[in-house]
């Protein structure tokens, strides 16, 4: 091989795509050559160069994320986007004026106790439907417990009488 | 389907996700840094919608690199004038250029970073996928949708008008620092 077909080849050989004999054939060129030698070299620092360069530049994280998000299903990414916007809302820090805070304050005291006298309050039961609620004395017919046997004890016993 | 989808989305994750910045660093190339987000993405997406198709055991990341590039082919490519390069440039040997001992290392790779993006898109293909990705023409062929005769050919332009562009460089940086050593000396 002489400089000529060396250096057609050059591009081959540095790429290692050179057929065996070939490369044997270009080693030993190169052994004897200086000047192909060079350009061996020079060609071999382009690549090394071309190659950190290009190496240099990473790619956005959040690149990353919408790559990962093409194949997540949209169900998925609907939930996590939601979980996400729920933990930022509950971490996000509101600041309320004074004055709105104490009328917030009141309105939710006032209620509080509202609620609290309304529980206390004697609850009515409630009467069946088409049934008037009276007083036993007054109920016709009606006996008083109290004035029955000192209101200690009574005894209530259901008979079935018999039709005559 | 939900397993089998779920299936193909974890297949997805290991195989395609991990060559993201391998295809990321050429679409920058490519392009700009503020498109080539844009151009991986979609290539991604191209890559899942036909992801089935793809072969387990074969090379993914040349997979993904012919997906970039059709997707760069398709949409992305530059409408513009490239002055085209004359043949007779390129034919005979090319004569030996001194310039790596012109620049310092950072110099250098400034330089080599601008030459490379004066570079002819084609050339720069070639020379990304085989210098960078370092895949063998036969792949690099397979990605550019060529024969490996053209591969060979671009890769053959690309460096010399690489290696001409550095010594351009360097002449220019050479005349650059004669001036200021004229300049700063002491007149009279």
């Amino acid at each position: 091989m002489d400089c000529k077909e060396f250096r057609e080849e050059l591009d081959q050989y540095v790429d290692g795509e050179l057929p065996a004999d070939t490369l044997l054939a270009g080693r030993s060129h190169l052994k004897g050559c200086i000047a192909c030698g060079r350009f061996e070299r020079q060609r071999l620092l382009l690549r090394s160069s071309v190659k950190r360069v290009v190496n240099e530049p990473l790619p956005p994280p959040e690149l990353l994320d919408k790559v990962r998000a093409i194949a997540t299903p949209a169900w998925r990414r609907w939930f996590t986007s939601l979980s996400k916007g729920a933990k930022a809302i509950w971490h996000q820090k509101v600041a309320i004026p004074m004055p709105a805070f104490a009328l917030f304050f009141i309105a939710i005291a006032t209620f509080g106790i509202w609620v609290v006298s309304k529980r206390t309050a004697p609850i009515p039961s409630p009467a069946p439907l088409g049934l008037k609620t009276v007083t036993p004395a007054r109920a016709p017919g009606g006996l008083d417990l109290t004035q029955f046997d000192r209101g200690e004890r009574a005894v209530i016993q259901k008979v079935r009488l018999r039709n005559p | 389907v939900r397993l089998h989808w779920g299936r193909l989305a974890k297949r997805f994750e290991l195989t395609a996700v991990p060559y993201l910045t391998d295809v990321y660093r050429v679409a920058r190339q490519m392009s700009d840094e503020s498109r080539a987000p844009d151009l991986v993405q979609e290539t991604y997406l191209r890559a899942w919608k036909y992801f089935d198709t793809f072969e387990p055991g074969t090379n993914c990341r040349a997979w993904l690199l012919r997906i970039l590039h059709n997707v760069w082919t398709d949409q992305w490519r530059q409408v513009r004038l490239e002055i085209p390069l004359n043949d007779s440039e390129f034919s005979g040997i090319e004569p030996y250029y001194s310039w790596e001992d012109e620049f310092l290392r950072e110099e250098f790779s400034q330089a080599v970073e601008r030459a490379l993006s004066q570079l002819p898109e084609m050339y720069r293909w070639a020379v990304l996928l085989t210098d960078v990705e370092e895949l063998s023409y036969q792949e690099a062929a397979l990605v550019m949708n060529c024969p490996i005769g053209t591969v060979m050919s671009r890769i053959n332009r690309g460096r010399r008008a690489l290696a001409r562009l550095l010594r351009a460089e360097g002449e220019n940086r050479v005349d650059e620092i004669n001036c200021l050593v004229i300049k700063s000396q002491p007149e009279g």
